[in-house]
């Protein structure tokens, strides 16, 4: 299998007049913890719509596993999209479903096991994300912003995905429930190989997990690698948000913890 | 994919042990017994797969001695075996008498809550029409175009058709009696009386109070009434009270205009099958037409359009926070709309009746 998990080349994306991103190049690899910062508005939630083929309106090339996606055919792309598993921004549950139901939906469309399998199945991923067991006839609506994201997460999860694709996953959490949802994935990771992308803001995020990140800025990657490298690169906007209030507090509180 | 042999109750597999093959596991395997399982040959095996080989250690009695694994795979038994322990669904059910007794409670429960929701809405009116700074006209305005205006042209298509059928049916018996000027009093006074009103407000049951449901509906989905309400706004004045005096506006001129294209459809039969002129019908009417017809027709106005309007908006306000209940309480509306408008001309025409009108 190869290694680059994703690869993206020369990725120029326009909404009518105004440039998203000009040609762009990142590639992602087996394993990584792959995190995309940047401005709001710099493109990142369109670089995952791309990936995941819910906005073809781009040129270059996007590589999942080894396809190019705007050339691949229906039943490559099938498999394609039972490859990775997705969290969107609001967590996105089917609020007409309980939450058992709606981890379970993957598995009732894809597969022919029983119904008993699949809950024990089910139960397993509602257990490995941290959530209690009672949810699992709860209905989205009675459980907070941070318990979706986590039942969302297993969803995502319920079919082993190779790929694990989050949007913003840690934003509108309490800072304790977020390191929570960054230590859940971080054992996900180490525990079954997958490779994560997170689109994020969260700067713990970035420092505490990222095994790899890229930062997008003026229409271009403004820096890609190790997040360690990426804190010195010379640009004005890096510069302030690792050294701007909130990157020195947080700084700071970091040299405090680990002296 | 997958292979597996079972020698002297030994299970040994071979291949993918994932989602997409274990079922092929399941239905083997429902009836043979296995003592032993060797998976250290398996080239690949998801978490999926290892609930599966771990329920069926559970249903054989085994221990972790009689299943063969790599070390690999060991390490993804230790994760998932940490979280398997939770206690059994339990899939409960209701029997039909408790569930009969249940939706009769809620029923009631939910004409309670109306009652006191229509009551709401009277006194927000007063409330408004006391002060009429609180008044939104803008609103108002637009509200009579998109329910009133442009209802216009359904409404009256449809009186004209009822209007043709019922002076067509009606005819085929007057003309035996020789009567055939009568069949200007049966369709000006049915449709006076009777059917426009009720054709009107069936109309704005199913075009007004279902979009009332559903734009309230996913305004309470989206949190945007709560907005309101932490705006300080009085979310009645905004949402209900346009409503409400768009339709207490619109209803009797609808009224009027399904009125007169009934009594045109019915002016077209008499022309063509009964050879009733035009001056000869319209003669006829002024006889046949007294003012307490008219009046006992247009007096049902305001009750059917209070009735959608708040039908409408109760509806709206009562869904729950998930994207089924908008579906189903639209539905409801409709038909909870037009149920209790019939029921309202029902209970005027006995009204009627005994006063002697």
């Amino acid at each position: 299998m190869e290694r680059n998990i994703i690869e993206i080349r020369d990725l120029t994306t326009k909404f009518g007049n105004t440039i998203v991103h000009n040609k762009i190049n990142l590639t992602i690899q087996k394993g990584d913890i792959y995190t995309i910062l940047g401005k709001s508005g710099s493109g990142k939630s369109t670089i995952l719509r791309e990936i995941l083929m819910l906005n073809e309106n781009f040129t270059g090339t996007i590589k999942v596993l080894g396809t190019d996606i705007k050339k691949a055919n229906d039943s490559e792309k099938d498999r394609v999209r039972k490859s990775w598993g997705v969290m969107f921004q609001a967590a996105s549950l089917f609020t007409s479903l309980t939450i058992g139901e709606n981890i379970s939906i993957p598995l009732l469309e894809n597969t022919k096991l029983s119904k008993k399998m699949i809950e024990k199945i089910a139960l397993f991923k509602l257990s490995l994300v941290g959530l209690e067991r009672s949810v699992y006839e709860m209905y989205p609506s009675e459980l907070s912003g941070g318990m979706r994201k986590k039942a969302a997460l297993s969803r995502a999860l319920i079919l082993d995905p190779q790929i694990l694709m989050l949007d913003e996953p840690t934003s509108g959490l309490d800072p304790v429930s977020a390191e929570d949802f960054d230590n859940t994935i971080r054992n996900l990771n180490q525990l079954l190989g997958l490779t994560v992308i997170i689109i994020t803001h969260d700067l713990n995020t970035f420092f505490n997990i990222a095994t790899r990140a890229c930062i997008l800025g003026d229409k271009k990657v403004l820096a890609e690698g190790n997040p360690n490298d990426i804190i010195n690169l010379d640009d004005e906007w890096i510069k302030k948000m690792f050294f701007g209030e909130r990157g020195i507090k947080f700084q700071w509180k970091q040299k405090q913890i680990t002296p | 994919m997958i292979d597996f042999i079972i020698q002297e109750k030994m299970l040994k597999i071979t291949g993918e042990i994932t989602y997409k093959t274990i079922q092929i596991l399941e239905t083997d395997l429902a009836h043979t017994k296995i003592e032993r399982i060797d998976l250290h040959k398996a080239e690949k095996i998801d978490t999926s797969g290892v609930v599966f080989i771990l329920e069926l250690m559970k249903k054989y009695d085994l221990d972790e001695n009689s299943v063969i694994l790599n070390t690999e795979q060991q390490k993804l038994f230790d994760i998932v075996k940490k979280h398997m322990n939770f206690s059994k669904i339990k899939h409960k059910k209701q029997t039909f008498l408790y569930n009969i007794g249940v939706n009769t409670t809620l029923k009631l429960q939910e004409f309670y809550i109306f009652l006191s929701f229509v009551g709401q809405v009277t006194i927000n009116i007063f409330q408004n029409l006391l002060n009429p700074k609180r008044i939104r006209v803008k609103s108002i305005v637009n509200d009579i175009e998109n329910m009133g205006l442009k209802a216009v042209s359904i409404i009256a298509l449809v009186s004209f058709l009822i209007g043709i059928v019922i002076a067509y049916q009606g005819s085929v018996k007057l003309k035996e009696f020789g009567a055939n000027i009568f069949v200007v009093d049966l369709v000006s006074i049915s449709m006076v009386r009777e059917l426009g009103p009720l054709l009107v407000a069936i109309i704005l049951a199913g075009r007004s109070s279902s979009s009332y449901t559903a734009q309230i509906g996913i305004m309470k989905v989206t949190e945007e009434i709560d907005v309101i309400k932490t705006m300080g706004i009085p979310y009645f004045d905004v949402l209900v009270f346009p409503k409400v005096a768009s339709l207490l506006i619109s209803v009797p001129i609808l009224i009027i205009v399904s009125d007169l294209f009934g009594i045109l459809g019915g002016m077209l039969v008499a022309k063509l099958s009964l050879n009733i002129t035009v001056d000869d019908f319209i003669l006829r009417l002024h006889e046949a037409m007294a003012l307490k017809h008219f009046f006992s027709g247009i007096i049902k106005a305001p009750v059917f359009a209070i009735l959608v309007a708040s039908i409408g908006c109760f509806k709206g306000f009562r869904t729950k926070n998930n994207v089924e209940s908008i579906g189903k309480n639209v539905t409801s509306s409709v038909v909870d709309a037009i149920f209790s408008v019939i029921v309202a001309d029902a209970i005027f025409s006995v009204l009627f009746r005994w006063s002697g009108i």
